[in-house]
């Protein structure tokens, strides 16, 4: 019995001091239902990183996670794609449709893989008749075609490294289910909120021990350029390098991994099984990396022809953009992701003039105010 | 690591339950066979705790040799046991044909054949205290002591479970909590540190750093080791069983043989007992009591000692050279330790006296440090480290350079050893209060789940 007490003990202390850890948390993660629509805080197109979370990998994971089961009978509208879609502003593009809510899941390092993986995910969450009453935007890039793998040595996507990565998760690659049902994953999740910002803490240790130990050595035996603690902007030529190290396989003039298209296939096929709608954008490119890597105008096409040949409806927006719109390669600048939210709006407007039934559910009905006219006003 | 799954944890607080509830904690028999065997199925898997049930059991065999009066039926179960430990253990002497490809290399087989010899040889032919089937498989397979030690002797063992102590919970708690911390937090940031050292092996300080890195290297074993150590010597007592200490502050050790007789105490005392001893009874018997036949002789038994520690360490060629420099080392000791047996020693030794004595633990330790690198070096790489030793800059500016630089981590080093020596012991009750326990609970639950990567398994495991 002096054990049992000691035990209890020790752990009315530790569950006391857990709890004290994760009070801070709520400044920045704050309670949220699972009917508030799911949000990725704006760490990418507001460039301010306030959030709790490493990285929207690390965020995404958590909060649909933290957000199962989702309310079926609101309407969404949901963006899938990679870093560079996540630019567009959710929140605004609702005016475009009539969307009770928009959820913008575009995560970095994605391939059709991994795009895929976060749609099974939502699926989850929204069970057949919330998915059924959603319209999926697909927003795609040249690096959507990697194949998993090309970037770090893995099996594993980006985003099933991220799940495995909170211990909550388990199984081989392509097959990473939760450890426990959902209702308890919710509880989990809560109580690991003190480790959601753990990998920061970490990370940001690492970095400005590395800039200090890069400083000394600067220091003590100058040679080249002194080392900066921010990242200095991209010069073109560093753009194309860390793009072709992107494209392990073939370089900047071929993009294609053949799974990655056949994904792309099965990924439309399930959106269209679930009874969703589906739109495919092609995001903005800049004018001279299209020129200097050939891949994108191979990635382009073989969209366009698939939209065609599968009757998707295909927005084009890879010439909207000038290239002060960027921060680097491939990235919209702050300014930028408003005037890119804005075209996606006024774009998504102007199909359904001419196919009304493009966006599915979540369609402006004929005649409703703002169909036909451009999202401008209501938009920065 | 085994200590880490979240299996471990259930298993572990069960134990600890069931040893609560139970008038004589985990010692009935039953109790602590069936533990051991849920254990070995639970985190081994079967094919591994068949493995060791099936040695155990021909090591039972053996001992019923023994017990019939066979007389060369010792020689025999020893020397099968050898055999069988070679051939499962693998070790890369051993033609392909011999070795089981499909079968898995079982964790804590080493520490079972220090049993199964230890009962073969000391209660063998004593009816009185050789244990039974169950007796013995509980005492060679027993769940506390099976994947990281330490050894401990059978009549201690039986006498442990007689008295079944209930020690203090909250020690025993911090000294478990506080083996967590050593494995998980501090000995992989040794590694770590280990590891950017062994990057920079290159150039022209190449060597010093190499000889750094296994200075380092030695102290991430001690941490990992030693917190593994305090992980079950902890659990044991929560289930009201002890085992014995195996490290009693290593950096504290001026010599080769107190270096032994501090580091991995329960091994050293197995190999003194088990081959020492019988070796210098045997060598006194052949040869004329003379002082100096007296030092050749122990000189020799000390050198095969520690051949066979080296080798034990590891089934690869490297580490029988490690074991062949443990053994010259121990020789070279012992053969300065009886050339000063003669002399007069001063009443109070003077600064310079107690510089040699710094010096000459440095040279210990550098030794020592070197000798074991077949843990993290391959043989090319080991042996270029040897060979490179005979450099002339290396051997006149880089080693004793590097000599003086362990002699001064040494004092820096050995007052903070003491002092973590005591944490989880009586010596520092505050540090073994509730709150504290669950403060130090709280980190490690921080960086077992924060972090993705697991931590460093046993020192030995992948050996």
């Amino acid at each position: 019995m002096v054990t049992l007490r000691a035990l209890l003990k020790v752990g009315v202390w530790a569950a006391l001091l857990w709890l004290l850890l994760m009070l801070p948390t709520y400044r920045y993660w704050p309670l949220e239902t699972s009917a508030k629509p799911l949000h990725l805080s704006k760490v990418v197109y507001e460039h301010r990183p306030y959030s709790i979370f490493v990285s929207h990998l690390q965020e995404a994971v958590y909060k649909l996670a933290s957000k199962c089961p989702m309310p079926p009978a609101r309407t969404r509208l949901i963006l899938l794609g990679g870093s560079g879609s996540q630019a567009f502003y959710p929140d605004f593009l609702g005016d475009a449709t009539a969307a009770d809510e928009v959820s913008n899941l575009s995560l970095p390092l994605a391939n059709f893989t991994q795009i895929r993986q976060v749609y099974q995910d939502l699926g989850a969450c929204l069970g057949a008749d919330g998915l059924r009453n959603s319209t999926v935007v697909l927003i795609p890039s040249l690096m959507s075609f990697t194949r998993t793998g090309a970037r770090r040595e893995s099996a594993y996507s980006f985003y099933e490294l991220e799940k495995l990565k909170t211990r909550l998760y388990r199984g081989e690659a392509d097959a990473v289910t939760p450890r426990l049902p959902a209702p308890l994953m919710r509880v989990l999740v809560e109580l690991w909120r003190p480790l959601i910002p753990m990998r920061g803490f970490i990370n940001a240790v690492r970095d400005e021990t590395a800039y200090l130990r890069q400083s000394l050595k600067w220091r003590l035996r100058p040679s080249g350029p002194a080392p900066l603690r921010e990242r200095p902007a991209l010069d073109r030529d560093l753009s194309l390098r860390l793009i072709a190290d992107f494209l392990p396989d073939a370089g900047v003039d071929r993009p294609f991994a053949e799974d990655q298209v056949a994904e792309l296939d099965g990924l439309v096929k399930r959106i269209r099984a679930a009874g969703s709608a589906v739109v495919i954008v092609d995001q903005p490119a800049q004018a001279w990396l299209r020129e200097a890597a050939p891949a994108f105008a191979v990635a382009r096409q073989t969209l366009r022809r698939y939209a065609q040949a599968n009757d998707v409806p295909y927005i084009d927006l890879t010439e909207t953009a000038g290239d002060d719109e960027f921060f680097d390669a491939l990235h919209a600048t702050p300014e930028a992701s408003a005037i890119w939210t804005r075209r996606l709006a006024d774009a998504l407007i102007a199909l359904q003039a001419t196919q009304p039934s493009a966006l599915g559910v979540v369609a402006r009905r004929a005649g409703a105010p703002g169909v036909g006219a451009p999202a401008s006003d209501a938009l920065p | 690591m085994i200590f880490l799954d979240p299996l471990f944890a259930v298993f572990c607080l069960t134990t600890i339950l069931i040893a609560q509830f139970s008038p004589r904690g985990l010692a009935p028999l039953a109790l602590s066979l069936g533990v051991s065997l849920l254990f070995m199925l639970l985190f081994l898997g079967p094919v591994q705790a068949a493995i060791l049930l099936g040695f155990s059991a021909i090591g039972f065999a053996g001992l019923q040799l023994v017990a019939r009066g066979y007389r060369a039926g010792l020689a025999i179960g020893v020397g099968g046991l050898l055999l069988l430990f070679i051939v499962l253990k693998k070790y890369s002497f051993l033609p392909e044909a011999l070795t089981p490809a499909h079968l898995p290399v079982a964790i804590g087989l080493s520490y079972v054949l220090f049993r199964l010899i230890h009962l073969l040889v000391e209660h063998g032919a004593d009816a009185d205290t050789r244990p039974g089937l169950l007796r013995h498989l509980g005492y060679t397979l027993s769940a506390h002591a099976l994947v990281s030690g330490p050894f401990q002797r059978y009549d201690e063992y039986e006498e442990i479970r007689e008295r079944a102590t209930r020690h203090e919970p909250l020690p025993a708690m911090a000294r478990f909590v506080d083996g967590l911390l050593k494995v998980v937090i501090v000995a992989p940031l040794i590694q770590g540190l280990h590891a950017a050292l062994e990057r920079h092996g290159a150039g022209p300080l190449g060597y010093a750093v190499l000889l750094v890195a296994a200075l380092v290297w030695v102290v991430y074993m001690y941490f990992n080791f030693s917190g593994y150590m305090d992980i079950v010597i902890g659990w044991a007592r929560l289930c009201r069983l002890d085992l014995p200490e195996n490290f009693d502050r290593p950096l504290l050790a001026n010599g080769f043989h107190e270096f032994w007789s501090r580091w991995h105490m329960t091994m050293t005392h197995w190999f003194k007992t088990h081959l020492f001893n019988p070796l210098m009874i045997a060598f006194g018997r052949r040869f004329a009591p003379t002082r100096r036949m007296a030092m050749i002789c122990s000189s020799l038994a000390f050198f095969f000692t520690f051949l066979l520690v080296g080798a034990w360490h590891g089934p690869t060629t490297p580490f029988l050279i490690c074991g062949l420099l443990l053994g010259l080392g121990a020789t070279a000791n012992q053969i300065s330790r009886e050339t000063a047996r003669g002399r007069k020693k001063p009443a109070a030794p003077g600064a310079g006296a107690r510089l040699l004595t710094l010096l000459g633990a440095s040279l210990t330790f550098l030794y020592i440090s070197v000798a074991v690198s077949p843990f993290w070096l391959d043989q090319r790489e080991f042996l270029g480290l040897l060979a490179s030793t005979l450099k002339p800059v290396n051997l006149l500016v880089l080693l004793p350079s590097t000599l003086i630089g362990t002699a001064i981590a040494l004092l820096v080093l050995r007052p903070i050893e003491s002092r973590l020596h005591v944490v989880g012991q009586a010596a520092a009750p505050v540090l073994q209060s509730a709150p504290l326990i669950a403060l130090r609970v709280v980190v490690l639950a921080l960086f077992i789940l924060g972090f993705g990567n697991a931590a460093p398994d046993f020192v030995y495991q992948g050996i």
